[in-house]
C-alpha cells in the first residue's frame, strides 16, 4: 500500500469525513416545532434531537425554534425542554456546561397559528438564529400541532415566505400523522401543501417506518438471495398482519372518537408494513426508487365494495375485561368517549392484491386495541409440502406449513417454523422454531424512530416518510370500508378487553380454512 | 446495556481433546436449558479468539467479556499463555455466559472455550483452535498482547484464520517501533487480514467533530489552507516515547486525508514538530505535551490554524476532568461558533463491539498508520 494520491480537498467532498461515523454530513439548520408546547415535543422530539447533537450527529450550526401559543420565555423553553430531556430521554443526569451548550440554541416564538404577525415574528428570529448560530438559513418545520391547524399553518408558511428556502438554503416540513380524516381532506391537505411546497420539501411522518424491523424488511427481503425466489403465490398460501396492542385510548378518547382503527393504524402504519411486504424489488435504494415499488404494490390491492365490506372486514369495538390480571374499562366507559359510539377498536381485513405475485394470496390484517399483549408481526404461511409423504406419522396432528415470523415489536426478530423428527426409534415430526432475535445477536438498544426520522430528514432522505400517492392511496382502500359502516350499527362491544377481538374475526380468516396465528 | 448474569457450568478436559470440548459444549447447552424455566437462546454472531499473554493485566478481562457476550453473542475462544511456565502444559475448560432476561425476552447465552498453555504447549493452540471455530461465521482475533507484527509463530497463524485482527496500540511496549513495523506490514501486504486498533476507534470523536469543521462550505477553503496544526497530549505512562500513539496516529490520519507530504523533523523543549508540503505550500504540524492533569497518552486539544486571509483557528479540546469536549471555530477574528458536548473514555469492551460489527480493511486507518509511522523520530 503507498501513501494516498493527494487530497481531494478543492473539491466539494470533506476528505476528512471519508471514514467517519456518518459519512453524510447534516448541514446547519433550525428545526421550527410548531405546537411546541404539546407532549410530541418533550416525550420526543426535543430528546431525540438531544441524543442525535450528543452523538456529534448534528453540526454546531443547529437550532430548535419552538412556536405555540403559550407565552413562554426562551429561558422558560429551555427549562422545560431539560426537564423533558431528563425524564424521556436515557440521560438521567446532563452536565451543566453540555447543557447550556445545547440550551444555546433552543428559542421560542409565542404565536398564534392562524396570525400572520405571528409568521412575521418567527422570520425575524429565524433570521437573528441564523446570524447567531450559523444555520444558514436551512429550515425544517415539524408540524406537531392538532392536526386541524395543520392547514392554516402551512398556507400561513407559504404566505410570509418562509416556505421559500432564502438563497442556497432549503426548507422541508414534517407533517405529523393524523394525514386527512378521510380521503377528500387528505386530498385537500396535499393539495394545499402542494400549493405552498413541492413534493420534495415535504416529509409525511410515519413513526413506524423509523422502526429498525421495518427498515429491515427490505434488507431481509432484498440482500438475502433465498428468499426472492419463493416470494410468491407459487409458495406463499397466505399472509397475516397483526398489530395488536393492550392498552386502550389512554385518555386519547376525545380524539380516538373521531377516528377508530382504520384512521388510526391500518390506513398508515398497517398499510406501510404490508406495502413493504408485498412490493417489487426497487431499482436502487433511493427514496422515490422505494417509494414508487410501494405505491405500484398498494395500487395493486382490490378494492372493497361498499356492498360487500362485511364479507371482507370485521370491526370490533372492546367491552370491560381483564389485561393482565387487572380489570379494565369497556371502551364506552372511557373519558371522553361518546355514550354511544359506534367507533371500531379493532378491525380485521381480507385484502388481495391484483397482481401476477400476489394473485389469489389473502393477506389478512387484524388490528385492534385492548388485545391480550401488544405485538406487531407478519407471518407468512407457505403453502404445505406437495406430497404428504409423511402422512403416516403424523396421524392424528395436522402436518403444519412452514411459516415465517417477521415480528417488528416487541421482541423484534424474524423466525422460521419448520419440521423437524423427533429423535427416538420411530418417525416422528415436531415443529420447531428457528429464531433470529435482534435482542439475542446485537445487544445494543436501537434508535428511537424519531431519532432516525429527524436525522434523515435534516439529511433530505425522504425513504422512511410516506409520499403523496401512498396517503391516499390508503384512504382510497378504506374509503368504502368507512362508508359501509357509517350506514349501518354494529352490534357492539362485541369483544373482551383481553381477547383477541370478536368472534367474526375468528370466523373471517377460518371460513377459508385458516385461523389466526395464536400469539 | 442489558443486564447480564454470568452463569458458569465449567468443565475441565486436562489435555486438548476436540471431541471431549464438542461433547462437552452440548452436555453444557442440555444443562443451561433444563436449568432455566423458560429455556435458553445459544446465540452466535461471530468467533471471537481472544490471546491473553501472562505481561498484560487481564483483571479487567472476564468484566469485559461479560459485557461482550450480552452485546454481541459469540464462541469465544479464550487463550491465556503463560511463556514463562516452568512446565509445558495445556487444559482447556468449557463455560457458557447467560444474559438474565428483561420483560418477555428469552435468556440469551453463548459460550467460552478457554485453553491455558504454558511453555511450549502454546504452539498446540492454532490447531486446537481452527475445528472449535462455528462455521461460515466471522473470525475476530483479539490480541490482547504484544503484538508481534513479524512473528511468524503462534501470532501469524492465528492471523491467518481471522477475518479481522483488533490490536489495542495503546498497549504497545515499544510503540514507534510497533507502529513502524505495522506500518510496514500494511504497505508491503495488502492483502493482510484487516487490522483494526481500539486507540484508533479512541479518536473517533475527535476525528468526526474535526472533521464537522469543514462540513461547512464557508469554512471549507480553509482546509487546503491549513497552515499549522497544533495536538496536545499527555505524555504516555511507561514507555519513553515522547509523543502518544494517539496523537500521532490523529496526525497521520490528517496527513493522509489531506496528502501532506513529510519535509523534515524538528524537537525543541515545546515538543516535536513536522513540516509537510502540501500543494506547494508548507503546513506545520506540532506535537505538544500538555500542561493539564489528564490521564496518560491522552487527547487534551487538537488547534487547526489556517493562515489565509482571513485566518481561522478551529479548535477540539477535551475538560481537563475528560466529561466534556468543547469545540470554538474562528473565523476572521471573531469565534463563530463555540460547542460543548458530553464525552466519556470509552470502555475497551464497547469499543470492541463496535469492531465486531466490521469486516472490511479500513482504508483510512491503514493509511493514516503508514504516515503516522513515516513521523518516526
Amino acid at each position: 500500500m503507498t501513501r494516498p494520491q493527494p487530497p481531494n480537498a478543492q473539491s466539494d467532498d470533506n476528505p476528512l469525513r471519508e471514514g467517519v461515523r456518518l459519512e453524510k454530513a447534516a448541514e446547519p439548520c433550525a428545526v421550527v416545532i410548531f405546537g411546541a408546547s404539546g407532549d410530541l415535543t418533550k416525550r420526543k422530539l426535543v430528546p431525540a434531537l438531544y441524543r442525535l447533537t450528543q452523538e456529534r450527529l448534528l453540526p454546531a450550526e443547529f437550532a430548535i425554534l419552538g412556536f405555540a401559543r403559550s407565552p413562554m420565555s426562551d429561558d422558560e423553553f429551555r427549562n422545560r425542554m431539560k426537564d423533558a430531556v431528563l425524564t424521556f430521554s436515557d440521560a438521567h443526569e446532563v452536565d451543566d456546561a453540555v447543557w447550556e451548550s445545547f440550551a444555546n440554541g433552543l428559542f421560542y416564538v409565542a404565536g398564534d397559528v392562524n396570525e400572520p404577525a405571528a409568521y412575521s415574528k418567527l422570520k425575524e428570529v429565524l433570521q437573528r438564529v441564523d446570524r447567531e448560530r450559523g444555520t444558514s438559513g436551512n429550515r425544517v418545520f415539524y408540524l406537531s400541532t392538532s392536526p386541524a391547524l395543520y392547514s392554516e399553518a402551512i398556507q400561513q408558511l407559504g404566505a410570509s415566505g418562509l416556505a421559500q428556502p432564502e438563497g442556497q438554503g432549503w426548507t422541508r416540513v414534517i407533517i405529523e400523522k393524523p394525514f386527512g380524516h378521510d380521503l377528500q381532506s387528505a386530498k385537500q391537505l396535499n393539495e394545499e401543501v402542494a400549493q405552498v411546497f413541492s413534493e420534495d420539501q415535504v416529509y409525511r411522518i410515519d413513526h413506524y417506518l423509523g422502526k429498525e424491523t421495518v427498515q429491515n424488511l427490505l434488507v431481509f427481503r432484498f440482500a438475502n438471495g433465498i428468499f426472492e425466489p419463493i416470494w410468491n403465490r407459487r409458495y406463499i398460501d397466505h399472509v397475516q398482519l397483526t398489530n395488536a396492542e393492550s392498552i386502550g385510548v389512554e385518555g386519547r378518547g376525545g380524539y380516538y372518537d373521531t377516528a377508530g382503527v382504520i384512521r388510526d393504524m391500518i390506513q398508515n402504519h398497517v398499510f406501510q408494513v404490508l406495502s413493504l411486504v408485498a412490493l417489487e424489488p426497487p431499482v436502487n435504494l433511493g427514496a422515490n426508487a422505494v417509494r414508487d415499488e410501494k405505491i405500484k404494490a398498494m395500487q395493486a390491492v382490490r378494492m372493497i365494495p361498499s356492498e360487500h365490506v362485511d364479507e371482507f372486514v370485521v370491526r370490533g369495538q372492546y367491552g370491560p375485561g381483564f389485561i393482565e390480571g387487572k380489570r379494565v374499562p369497556g371502551y364506552l366507559e372511557e373519558r371522553d368517549v361518546k355514550a354511544n359510539s359506534q367507533t371500531e377498536t379493532f378491525a380485521a381485513l381480507k385484502l388481495f392484491f391484483d397482481n401476477w405475485r400476489w394473485a389469489g394470496v389473502p393477506f389478512y390484517l387484524r388490528s385492534g386495541k385492548r388485545m391480550p399483549k401488544r405485538v406487531t408481526e407478519i407471518a407468512i404461511h407457505f403453502r404445505p409440502a406437495p406430497l404428504p409423504l409423511f402422512k403416516t406419522v403424523t396421524e392424528g396432528q395436522t402436518m403444519e406449513p412452514n411459516v415465517l415470523v417477521v415480528r417488528i415489536q416487541p421482541d423484534e426478530g424474524i423466525t422460521l417454523r419448520v419440521g423437524a423428527k423427533v429423535p427416538g426409534q420411530v418417525t416422528r415430526i415436531r415443529w420447531v422454531n428457528m429464531d433470529f432475535r435482534y435482542g439475542s445477536s446485537f445487544g445494543i438498544s436501537s434508535p428511537e424512530a424519531y431519532e432516525r426520522l429527524l436525522l434523515d430528514c435534516i439529511l433530505g432522505d425522504s425513504t422512511l416518510y410516506a409520499r403523496r400517492d401512498m396517503t391516499e392511496r390508503g384512504w382510497e382502500i378504506v374509503m368504502p370500508i368507512l362508508e359501509a359502516w357509517s350506514h349501518s350499527k354494529a352490534e357492539i362491544p362485541n369483544y373482551e378487553s383481553g381477547s383477541w377481538g370478536p368472534k367474526e374475526a375468528h370466523e373471517l380468516i377460518e371460513r377459508d380454512g385458516r385461523r389466526w396465528r395464536r400469539l | 446495556m442489558a443486564p447480564v448474569v454470568e452463569k458458569r457450568f465449567v468443565m475441565s478436559t486436562a489435555t486438548i481433546d476436540i471431541p471431549a470440548i464438542e461433547r462437552q459444549l452440548t452436555s453444557l447447552w442440555r444443562q443451561a436449558s433444563t436449568d432455566v424455566e423458560s429455556g435458553v437462546i445459544r446465540s452466535s454472531t461471530s468467533n471471537l479468539l481472544v490471546y491473553l499473554s501472562e505481561d498484560y493485566d487481564s483483571s479487567d478481562f472476564e468484566e469485559a467479556m461479560t459485557h461482550i457476550a450480552a452485546e454481541r453473542p459469540c464462541r469465544a475462544l479464550v487463550m491465556y499463555v503463560d511463556h514463562n511456565g516452568v512446565d509445558s502444559t495445556i487444559t482447556a475448560d468449557v463455560t457458557s455466559r447467560c444474559t438474565l432476561p428483561t420483560g418477555s425476552s428469552k435468556q440469551v447465552c453463548c459460550e467460552q472455550v478457554t485453553i491455558n498453555a504454558s511453555g511450549s504447549q502454546i504452539n498446540e493452540i492454532p490447531s486446537a483452535i481452527a475445528p472449535l471455530l462455528i462455521p461460515d461465521l466471522p473470525v475476530y482475533l483479539w490480541w490482547r498482547a504484544e503484538p508481534r507484527l513479524r512473528d511468524r509463530g503462534i501470532f501469524g497463524k492465528l492471523v491467518e484464520i481471522a477475518d479481522r485482527v483488533v490490536i489495542d496500540s495503546a498497549r504497545f511496549i515499544d510503540p514507534m517501533r510497533d507502529l513502524v513495523a505495522e506500518a510496514e506490514l500494511l504497505r508491503d501486504n495488502p492483502r493482510l487480514t484487516a487490522i483494526s486498533d481500539l486507540n484508533w476507534a479512541r479518536l473517533n470523536a475527535w476525528r468526526a467533530l474535526i472533521a464537522g469543521f469543514y462540513d461547512l462550505q464557508e469554512y471549507r477553503p480553509f482546509l487546503s489552507e491549513l497552515s499549522r496544526v497544533v495536538i496536545e497530549h499527555s505524555r504516555p505512562e511507561g514507555t519513553d516515547a515522547p509523543i502518544s500513539l494517539r496523537a500521532l496516529l490523529l496526525g497521520g490520519w490528517l496527513a493522509s486525508r489531506l496528502g501532506w507530504q513529510i519535509k523534515h523533523h524538528e524537537s525543541s523543549g515545546t515538543g516535536h514538530s513536522f513540516t509537510f508540503e502540501s500543494a506547494g505550500r508548507e503546513v506545520l504540524l506540532h506535537f505538544v505535551t500538555t500542561e493539564r492533569k489528564i490521564e496518560p497518552a491522552r487527547l487534551a486539544k487538537v488547534t487547526l490554524e489556517s493562515a489565509a486571509d482571513p485566518s481561522a483557528v478551529f479548535s477540539v479540546r477535551r475538560s481537563t476532568d475528560s466529561t466534556r469536549i468543547e469545540t470554538m471555530a474562528t473565523a476572521g477574528g471573531s469565534t463563530r461558533r463555540q460547542r460543548v458536548l458530553g464525552y466519556e473514555n470509552i470502555p475497551e469492551s464497547a469499543l470492541l463491539i463496535r469492531e465486531l460489527d466490521l469486516l472490511g480493511h479500513d482504508r483510512v486507518y491503514e493509511q493514516a498508520v503508514i504516515a503516522a509511522a513515516e513521523m518516526k523520530f
